[in-house]
């Protein structure tokens, strides 16, 4: 009965067809939103569970949440490298300055110092870890994503393409590829602050000012100053070479940082960061635990949408599904007479039309399934794209 | 249906049969016999009941009155269920269009009343392909019936009421619109086909150039009487 | 028929409930057995005499390193990557700062491990003006340079191994009061050097010394800056005055001859001690006092 079932869902093909989209529609909605919903969650969740405070600049809690724990790159206003430092000064509390502003080759570039690694348990699969300026080490799904791995050049994405005078593209080398973690760390390009800091234009490389001759280069000298043109000064590159030519221009404290991971080891300790951070309206300090929930809830109301569509689309779906069966015993009337006149039994007949439905039905279950664990790999991805 | 020696293969006494919720008689037979082994060939104006009779015979009807009794066994007294295995076990049905699946092939067809009474497949698909060996339709059988010829869809159509080497094969109309050559060959295929196997076939049919093939020939417009409007 | 049909729907709604199961059973689990990075307790250094210091505060109780090689110029080496893995596996990383090692500007170590001393004395830091210049999108800007040399000031010294003190402490709690106590007869040993050089008579000589890297020394014990060339050229201060001019390295018998016959000046060389040696630095300390001390008195009328 199996086999006659085949042939004729295969000699029907584009009905079949039809009732695989039909039963597809039905189950992949409901269950891409799940599967994507609840993976959202999961990963908001456990990100915010290993982060108990977040330091920033005031502005929006949830660019600040995505950017510092799930690499959103976003147009964040610096911090101060010196509010580290400050709260540091806290006895037992641990900062982690995160810098998030770049791209490379579309993939988030994670500026992190090396704590940043302690941290989150981040082992190199591949090569080694940041060592230097201008070294990158990617994350496992952006490793694969990129193809690259230790010895290859990962060119940063330009952001202001027409400004001829901002800082330039620079080619960081790529030394590692860290283990699989799960989490947003494995879509992501770790350097180091000190890099992020060159990519901004705040520390660079170039020839000795004293040194410079080429009029093309000069653009005036005098006594107290040289101008030298913004077009030919920048090295592209850190290397062996001109490694020692990289400087960070101004104070150290005032370094630019996107947010500060907090941990701060007791509930005193919170509290005080807290409110120091919070007393100064160019900061903010937030519970990146509540600013998921706020995030999960705005995904739980968008879910219930899709929900309600789901129900409606099922139910369309369903009729849809229904006529079509109904025409088909129509249409397979002569066909059950016949059967039946043979001497098949009615569980003979019943079950040739089960076994194509569930077969069909099965088919179009599996990709809805498919899609849903495709949909929940891409989560972070997608919702990362919503939110 | 195990039938007593020289009993005949059916037997119809003051059998009636009328159409549920219907008062007319579309069909009343005093006395109907065939022999075991008999080819007998039924011939009658239309309307007069022949292919109820046929139904009524292999038990897809059942009488309003009287007995009917078919291979030893009254159809009557069975369930639905034991009415339909007896019919794939013991009796080869041709029908009036064939009534061959489109979406299976010619051997599928063929094996499919096989199939569904539970015979040995090895055994059913060697009967099958001697079968279409014979009916000259060896090259068709990976074919679907619509790439067949009228004339192959009717030797499938045999060739499938004879997989199950059934007691009793039934025919309605078997040679259709056939030229008058080709139905004595279908005629011909069906009956020696059933002296090998010693069948009894009741064949219902309105091409009198083929009544010789048969032992006997009954006219129903001759032994039924019907009641009711325009009869 | 239709009972067959009612049959399969429920068929398919129960396998899909089922498959959700399935699916929600098997997520996407992160692989969370992952080894930390190692944290090794051990402090590393990056110059001579900031691991004498640490050295020293540290008695034997914590293991020590320094991994700039002899030989090699702290300020200017550049640590290849399994070097600055080991920087950053360590404890605790003691350096000099100012900008002295040009390195651990740029490098990526784990600020909340590294200790930059001269932190401790930031009030206090000599700048050499650098040249402005311009480009990029900040417009002017200055590269002032730092004189790194902070330690050759004994109290600088004295409040750079303070700030080790305070982070070993820190690091190694379970030390605090060896530290402590360890630290204290450092800084009374740098005291007692200091007050050394304070006691060198500088009326009838003048000591003369290039603003790097003795700057600071010049600043706490009044001694004049310049530089070779500008002395010889310019002259000294005053050419009557017998002279005693600083190098880090013993220059040239010649320059010596020049300095000895024509500027009553002797030339004295002072290391600044920076790069490992197998001298510790209160060694070499001790010398370049005692070095000066004897031109001194031979320059003495």
């Amino acid at each position: 009965m199996i086999a006659y079932a085949f042939r004729h869902a295969s000699r029907r093909w584009a009905r079949s067809l039809l009732l695989c989209a039909c039963v597809f529609v039905i189950a992949a909605l409901p269950l891409v939103s799940r599967s994507v919903v609840s993976s959202f969650e999961r990963s908001l969740r456990a990100r915010a569970a290993t982060a108990p405070l977040l330091v920033g600049a005031a502005g929006s809690r949830f660019d600040l949440v995505l950017s510092a724990l799930h690499w959103r790159v976003a147009d964040i206003a610096p911090t101060e490298l010196s509010v580290v430092e400050e709260i540091r000064a806290e006895p037992g509390v641990v900062a982690i300055p995160v810098h998030a502003r770049f791209r490379a080759r579309g993939e988030p570039i994670a500026a992190v110092p090396f704590e940043y690694f302690e941290y989150r348990r981040l082992v190199p699969r591949e090569g080694r870890l940041v060592a230097g300026l201008g070294e990158a080490v990617l994350g496992a799904t952006t490793a694969r994503r990129l193809g690259l791995g230790p010895g290859d050049d990962l060119p940063s994405d330009q952001d202001r393409s027409y400004d001829i005078t901002g800082p330039s593209s620079v080619v960081l080398r790529v030394v590692g590829v860290l283990a699989e973690t799960g989490t947003p760390d494995d879509a992501a390009v770790f350097v180091d602050l000190e890099t992020a800091w060159l990519l901004e234009g705040i520390a660079h490389g170039h020839e000795a000012a004293s040194q410079v001759t080429d009029p093309d280069k000069l653009i005036g000298r005098s006594d107290e100053r040289v101008a030298l043109s913004g077009a030919v000064v920048e090295h592209q590159r850190v290397d062996a070479d001109n490694a020692a030519s990289f400087h960070l221009h101004g104070s150290r404290d005032e370094l630019p940082i996107t947010a500060i991971i907090v941990i701060p080891g007791s509930d005193k300790a919170s509290a005080i960061v807290r409110t120091r951070m919070n007393a100064d309206p160019a900061r903010q300090a937030i519970s990146p635990a509540a600013v998921s929930e706020e995030l999960i809830g705005s995904v739980l109301r968008v879910r219930r949408l899709v929900d309600a569509i789901s129900v409606v689309v099922g139910v369309a779906m369903l009729g849809l599904l229904t006529l079509v069966a109904l025409l088909t015993l129509r249409a397979r009337s002569d066909e059950i007479r016949t059967l039946r006149e043979v001497g098949a039994s009615r569980t003979q007949v019943a079950s040739l039309f089960l076994f194509e439905f569930l077969g069909l039905a099965a088919i179009g279950i599996v990709a809805a399934l498919a899609a849903a664990w495709a949909a929940a790999g891409a989560a972070d991805r997608l919702l990362l794209l919503f939110t | 249906m195990t039938q007593a020696p020289h009993e005949p293969a059916i037997r119809a006494v003051g059998v009636r049969y009328r159409f549920p919720g219907s008062e007319r008689l579309t069909l009343s037979v005093t006395r109907f016999e065939v022999a075991s082994g008999e080819h007998t060939a039924i011939v009658g104006p239309s309307g007069c009941g022949k292919t109820t009779l046929l139904r009524l015979i292999v038990g897809v009807l059942l009488p309003s009155e009287g007995t009917l009794t078919t291979l030893g066994a009254e159809p009557a007294a069975l369930t639905p269920s034991s009415r339909g295995r007896e019919r794939l076990r013991s009796i080869g049905m041709v029908f009036q269009d064939f009534a061959l699946l489109d979406y299976l092939s010619s051997l599928d067809n063929i094996l499919l009343t096989a199939k569904l009474g539970g015979f040995d497949g090895a055994t059913a698909k060697r009967r099958a392909n001697a079968l279409a060996d014979r009916a000259g339709i060896a090259h068709t059988l990976r074919r679907r019936p619509d790439r067949l010829s009228h004339g192959e869809r009717q030797r499938v159509a045999v060739c499938r009421a004879l997989v199950t080497s059934p007691k009793l094969i039934v025919c309605d109309e078997p040679t259709g619109n056939l030229d008058p050559a080709r139905s004595s060959e279908i005629i011909d295929l069906v009956l020696s086909e059933a002296r090998d196997i010693d069948a009894t076939v009741v064949a219902v049919t309105h091409d009198h150039g083929v009544l010789g093939s048969f032992d006997r020939t009954v006219d129903l417009g001759a032994i039924a009487r019907l009641e009711g409007p325009g009869r | 028929m239709t009972q067959a049909m009612d049959t399969s729907m429920r068929n398919v709604t129960i396998l899909l409930a089922l498959l959700a199961a399935l699916l929600s059973a098997c997520e996407r689990s992160a692989p969370q057995t992952r080894a930390p990075i190692e944290i090794e307790d051990v402090v590393r250094t990056t110059t001579a005499p900031v691991d004498w210091m640490t050295r020293r505060i540290a008695g034997n109780l914590v293991p020590v390193e320094l991994l700039c090689p002899p030989g090699e110029d702290p300020a200017t080496w550049r640590p290849e990557p399994d070097i600055v893995a080991q920087y950053q596996q360590a404890r605790l990383v003691i350096a000099n700062g100012a900008e002295f090692e040009t390195w651990v500007i740029v490098a990526p170590l784990p600020r909340s491990r590294v200790v930059r001393t001269a932190d401790a004395i930031t009030d206090e830091l000599l700048v050499i003006p650098g040249e402005t210049h311009s480009h990029g999108p900040e417009g002017t800007h200055t590269h002032d340079l730092v004189n790194g040399f902070t330690w050759l000031d004994p109290i600088h010294a004295i409040a750079q191994s303070g700030a080790i003190a305070q982070a070993m402490q820190r690091a190694f709690p379970e030390h605090a009061p060896a530290f402590t106590a360890n630290h204290a007869e450092l800084a009374s040993e740098l005291r007692a050097l200091h007050e050394r050089l304070q006691r060198i008579d500088l009326s009838e000589v003048t000591v003369v010394a290039p603003e790097r890297p003795y700057g600071y020394l010049a600043r706490r014990y009044a001694w004049t800056t310049a530089g070779p060339d500008e002395f010889l050229e310019e002259s000294p201060i005053d050419a009557s005055a017998p002279a005693v001019l600083l190098y880090p390295e013993a220059p040239g018998e010649e320059t010596k001859a020049t300095l000895r016959d024509t500027h009553r000046t002797r030339a004295v060389v002072w290391h600044p001690g920076a790069a490992a040696s197998d001298r510790p630095y209160d060694v070499v300390l001790a010398d370049n006092i005692e070095r000066l001390e004897r031109a001194i008195a031979e320059a003495s009328p």
